[in-house]
């Protein structure tokens, strides 16, 4: 059965990847994770390997990973719920 | 007689097989564009008619090439080559640059490198305000879309160059790097060519698959120009496609049945990390390789096996290893280790750290060093290495790289005054870069200067605390920028630290992510850690400047090693 899965847990794997684990650090769900500077291009590949690991009954697929799906946790957070439904 | 320029050297292979497979142009679904040498050199003859040949070897120009991955990006710059001029291929800016840091951008770029042609794709140009380029004239800037082929193919190359003239610079990335651009030979071009082909033993049955930018020396020498003129066919793939699916790389290798591939350390670490399970189909064979060559970083071992153990089923062997040590100022290699002989060298900590010298450990199971052999210094080239003082040090002790050979860069363009500083007074070039010798193998262990190597990538510490000290409520005098080890990620990652100014009240975690974001947008790179420390924190060296290696250190002791949960403003 597909889990949602929080604004704060999507959070928290952004933090654990790109931010030492700093959960303090001020990202709001629409934070631009690339302008920002937070990640580039190369750790939205790798966060859809994380995604795939956290989420349960997620695929991403190749052609998923953009800055349009993965680019924020907002849209994140609605990628997930358009995959799994959850 | 043998071609003694690069234009007389593409004049011998269009001569020689016309119709033979340059290079073969993959677009993002795998789909791959074959291109004749003559297509290639036809389109290049179109860029060379528009540029026009120097009236005299006095006169000849810089041609900026600045295009993303296609067929216009090597014929630009071949053109270059064959009106004879002096081409140089420039990184383009990153499309997630906002318009005006875009525009500053390319106006820097044209300060330092100065060309008289600048060739960019009609949206980049659509992207540009060429009144605020600094006075370069907007008819000089060309939209490669819009270069007609205006001959017939029978456009002969300018024969007016001598061999030891400059054929080409290669800059390194960063906006302080533009400043230094290598100025190679046609001679020594040649002569790197020959000895690297003969020392790995590259030859006509080889293929190169590369996804490497062409703005470096590892895409440009060693995946285009060495091919290109040496008759061996490449695989050129976008690196933005590469990014964005790294399996294309390894689909490419069996499609193409490749033999040779260059690789950074870290690209290794990535694609044992991102290709995941089902991405690449089971029966995707990469046993073709004759090598993959770590180059352009520090290599480490686990970034290696990583790679080994996720591909060795895909037929990833280890005697297919091998690491280069190379930099453009050697035009490309300055050692080369041959496959089946990957060495490693474990040393004891200790020793290493506090006497910089090298005490092999047998004993795996400890806490010793482990360095991976860039292996042999080629033919043709020297190398040494020195002391503080200039003096040489013995094989196991770790000084400074010096070199010099006989296809060494002919100096900075237009910078005698920083070619004399790398120089020693009897004529080793000294390469900034700290390692040893072992047992006839070179190892690189650091770096004697500032500069940080980010994937490849080259940036340096003063652009980066410019950036960030122009960042508002950030005391523009008291940043410091530095490279640390990543790990995971088989690279550097770059640390800001940034003390505010006085009067700033706001939060200290939103100015960090002010200077991120700057730092990303005007250098394309995602820093690896920023804070903002408390006013003095920065230490200073003796000469009142901010030293970065002991901030370095003390970013370390005190806040790398702070449990994230626990940290702080501090």
């Amino acid at each position: 059965m597909p889990t949602a899965v929080t604004s704060e847990e999507l959070k928290a794997i952004v933090c654990e990847q790109f931010l030492d684990g700093d959960m303090n650090f001020p990202i709001e769900p629409e934070t631009n994770l690339l302008e920002e500077g937070i990640c580039d291009s190369l750790g939205l590949v790798r966060l859809a390997a994380e995604l795939e690991r956290h989420v349960p009954g997620l695929k991403v697929h190749d052609q998923d990973v953009t800055r349009d799906n993965l680019g924020s946790i907002a849209l994140m957070a609605e990628f997930i719920r358009r995959k799994t439904g959850a | 007689m043998a071609a003694t320029t690069l234009a007389e050297k593409l004049e011998e292979r269009l001569r020689a097989e016309p119709e033979a497979v340059a290079c073969h142009l993959v677009a993002g679904d795998g789909s791959a564009t074959p291109v004749t040498v003559r297509a290639l050199i036809e389109r290049a003859m179109s860029f060379a008619a528009m540029y026009g040949p120097p009236s005299d070897r006095t006169t000849r120009k810089t041609v900026g090439v600045c295009l993303y991955h296609g067929l216009d990006l090597h014929a630009a710059f071949l053109g270059g080559l064959w009106a004879g001029h002096i081409p140089t291929m420039l990184a383009p800016p990153s499309p997630r640059m906002e318009p005006s840091k875009y525009t500053r951008s390319f106006a820097q770029m044209l300060e330092h490198v100065q060309p008289a042609w600048l060739v960019v794709d009609a949206a980049t140009h659509a992207k540009l305000d060429p009144s605020a380029l600094g006075g370069f004239p907007e008819s000089h800037l060309v939209v490669a879309e819009l270069v007609r082929d205006a001959h017939d193919g029978a456009l002969q190359p300018w024969h007016g160059a001598r061999p030891d003239d400059v054929a080409l610079v290669q800059h390194s990335s960063g906006t302080t790097g533009l400043q230094k651009g290598m100025a190679l030979s046609h001679a020594a071009v040649l002569e790197h060519n020959r000895r690297y082909a003969a020392h790995l033993g590259i030859g006509r049955d080889d293929v190169i698959v590369s996804w490497l930018p062409l703005y470096h020396d590892m895409g440009f020498v060693a995946c285009f120009l060495l091919p290109l003129l040496e008759g061996i066919p490449f695989v050129e793939i976008s690196p933005f496609d590469w990014v964005a699916r790294p399996a294309l790389l390894l689909e490419q290798i069996q499609a193409r049945r490749g033999t040779l591939c260059w690789l950074p350390n870290f690209a290794f670490a990535y694609m044992a990390q991102s290709v995941r399970e089902g991405q690449l189909a089971d029966d995707v064979d990469l046993s073709s390789i004759r090598a993959w060559i770590n180059c352009s970083e520090p290599v480490t071992h686990a970034s290696m096996t990583a790679f080994m153990d996720r591909f060795r089923r895909h037929g990833a062997r280890p005697e297919q290893l091998t690491a280069s040590y190379a930099m453009a100022e050697n035009v490309y290699a300055v050692t080369q280790s041959l496959p089946g002989r990957y060495r490693t060298v474990r040393a004891e900590r200790g020793t290493f750290l506090h006497q910089r010298r090298i005490e092999v450990r047998d004993d795996p199971s400890g806490d010793a060093l482990l360095f991976v052999s860039n292996g042999p210094v080629m033919h043709g080239t020297e190398l040494v290495v020195l002391d503080d003082t200039g003096g040489r040090l013995p094989d196991g002790t770790v000084g400074e790289l010096a070199l010099r050979g006989v296809h060494r860069f002919s100096g900075y363009f237009g910078r005698d005054d920083l070619t004399q500083q790398a120089m020693t007074p009897d004529g080793w070039y000294k390469t900034g870069d700290l390692g040893f010798v072992w047992d006839g193998h070179v190892y690189v262990t650091g770096r004697k200067k500032d500069l940080i190597i980010v994937q490849g990538r080259n940036f340096y510490p003063t652009d980066i605390e410019r950036i960030a000290g122009e960042v508002g409520g950030v005391n523009p005098g008291r940043v410091v920028a530095f490279g640390i080890a990543d790990e995971r990620a088989g690279t550097e990652g770059i640390v800001v630290l940034a003390e505010p100014l006085d009067s700033y009240e706001g939060d200290p975690r939103k100015l960090a992510l002010e200077i991120r974001k700057s730092v990303a947008q005007q250098l394309d790179c995602t820093p690896a850690d920023v804070r903002i420390v408390q006013t003095r924190w920065l230490v200073k060296s003796t000469s009142g400047k901010l030293a970065r290696n002991d901030n370095r250190i003390k970013y370390l002791a005190e806040l790398k090693s702070t449990p994230a949960h626990a940290r702080e403003h501090v």
